[in-house]
C-alpha cells in the first residue's frame, strides 16, 4: 500500500491546491520527477508545464501551473508557482 | 423669523444629506479593506515558503551574485512613490507626499519618478517635478497586471543601468497597523539569512538543477512578492485612512445636526412666544 503525503500548491493568489497524495509528477527545470512519500529533503526549479498529482490508485488531479518551485521535506510537499489552474 | 427657522431646516437637511454620504464612504472603504487585506492574507503563504526557501539557499555559503543585489555607486536613482487615486482619505495622501519632498530635497540629483496614484502625482508635478511613468486610476481588475508592470519596470531600470538604486515610498503598515509614511531601499536587493535557529543544514537538500540556478530563479521572485505585499500594503492603508475619515467626518455632521436642532427648536419656540404674546396683547387691547 502507498505511503501518503501532503501537496500544497500556493500561488500569490491563494493557496490552489491542499490535499493528501501518493505520488506527484512534477514538471522540473530538467524534466520530470516522479516524488513519492519520503522522499529525501528535495528542492528543485521547475519551468512550469503539467503537474500530476496521485490522489489514489485511479483518481488524479493535473495542472498546468506556471514556473516556480518545488520542495519536499518530511512528508511535506509545496510548489510554488505564479500561476496554476486545473485541467 | 420664519426665515430663519427655514434657512436652519435646510442647512440640518444638508447635513443630514452630508452624513448620510459620509456612512456609505466609511462602508464602502470597510468592503475594499476587507478585500485588500484578504489578498494580503492570501499571499502570505507564498512569500512565506519562498522565503523559507532562500534561507535554506542562503545557508549553504551561496555565492550572492545577481544583478538584482549587485550593488553600484549611486549615480542615478529612482523613486517609487505609493499614493491613492481619490482624496477623502484624511491626511495618508499629504503625509506621503511631504516624505517624498522631503527625500527629493535631500538628494543632490533629480531622481527618476514613478507614481502609483493620482494624488502624489499631480502634486508633485505642481512643484514642477517631471514623472518617468505613472499608474493612475487602477481598477481592480487591473491590479496583478500593474503589479506586475511596476516589479519588472524598475527590475528594468536597474538591471539595465539607467538607475544604481530604487527606493519606495509608501505607507508601512507597522506594529498595530500604525500607518506611516516610510522610505525603503528596494534595490539594490538585500537578502540575509534569518537570524532563527535552523536545525538541520541546507547541505541536506538535493538541489537541482543546483544552488546557483536556483537561487538565480529565485530572487526575481522574492523581488516580486515583496512589491505585491507594499501595493498591497499600500492599498489596506488607504482604505484604513479612508474609514477613520469617514468616520471622523460622520461623527462631525451628527454633532453638527444636533447643533442646529438645538438651535432650530430654540428659533421655533421663539417664534412661538412671540406669536403668543402678539395674540395676549391683541386681545387685551381689544378688551380695554
Amino acid at each position: 500500500m502507498p505511503v501518503p503525503y501532503s501537496l500544497k500548491i500556493v500561488t500569490p493568489q491563494g493557496i490552489a491546491y491542499e490535499g493528501t497524495v501518493f505520488h506527484t509528477f512534477v514538471p522540473t527545470e530538467n524534466g520530470f520527477a516522479g516524488v513519492l512519500a519520503y522522499h529525501a529533503p528535495y528542492l528543485t526549479s521547475s519551468k512550469g508545464g503539467k503537474l500530476i498529482a496521485k490522489e489514489m490508485i485511479g483518481l488524479e488531479k493535473d495542472f498546468r501551473v506556471g514556473p516556480g518551485f518545488f520542495e519536499i521535506k518530511s512528508n511535506q510537499a509545496v510548489f510554488l508557482t505564479q500561476s496554476c489552474s486545473p485541467l | 423669523m420664519s426665515g430663519q427657522l427655514r434657512a436652519l431646516k435646510n442647512r440640518i437637511r444638508g447635513v443630514e444629506s452630508t452624513q448620510k454620504i459620509t456612512r456609505a464612504m466609511e462602508m464602502v472603504a470597510a468592503a475594499k479593506l476587507k478585500r485588500y487585506q484578504k489578498m494580503r492574507v492570501q499571499t502570505a503563504p507564498y512569500a512565506e515558503a519562498l522565503e523559507g526557501i532562500l534561507d535554506r539557499l542562503l545557508r549553504t555559503d551561496i555565492p550572492l551574485n545577481h544583478p538584482l543585489l549587485e550593488q553600484r555607486e549611486e549615480k542615478k536613482s529612482a523613486v517609487l512613490l505609493f499614493t491613492s487615486d481619490t482624496g477623502l482619505c484624511g491626511s495618508y495622501n499629504h503625509n506621503l507626499v511631504e516624505e517624498a519632498r522631503k527625500f527629493l530635497k535631500a538628494r543632490t540629483e533629480i531622481p527618476l519618478l514613478i507614481g502609483v496614484g493620482k494624488n502624489g502625482m499631480n502634486a508633485l508635478a505642481r512643484d514642477g517635478y517631471a514623472w518617468h511613468r505613472t499608474f493612475t486610476d487602477i481598477k481592480s481588475a487591473q491590479l496583478e497586471t500593474v503589479m506586475t508592470e511596476v516589479c519588472s519596470l524598475i527590475e528594468d531600470l536597474f538591471m539595465e543601468g539607467n538607475v544604481d538604486a530604487v527606493y519606495a515610498i509608501h505607507a508601512g503598515l507597522g506594529e498595530g497597523s500604525a500607518r506611516r509614511a516610510a522610505v525603503e531601499q528596494l534595490l539594490p536587493f538585500r537578502v540575509e539569512a534569518s537570524s532563527e535557529p535552523f536545525e538541520d543544514t541546507g547541505a541536506l537538500y538535493i538541489m537541482e538543477p543546483d544552488r546557483e540556478t536556483l537561487f538565480a530563479r529565485l530572487v526575481p521572485l522574492v523581488f516580486s512578492v515583496k512589491i505585491r505585499m507594499m501595493f498591497l500594503a499600500s492599498l489596506v492603508a488607504e482604505q484604513m485612512a479612508r474609514m477613520d475619515a469617514m468616520y471622523q467626518a460622520t461623527e462631525n455632521a451628527k454633532e453638527l445636526i444636533d447643533t442646529l436642532v438645538l438651535l432650530r427648536n430654540k428659533v421655533r419656540q421663539a417664534a412661538i412666544t412671540k406669536e403668543l404674546i402678539e395674540i395676549v396683547s391683541g386681545s387685551k387691547a381689544l378688551k380695554s
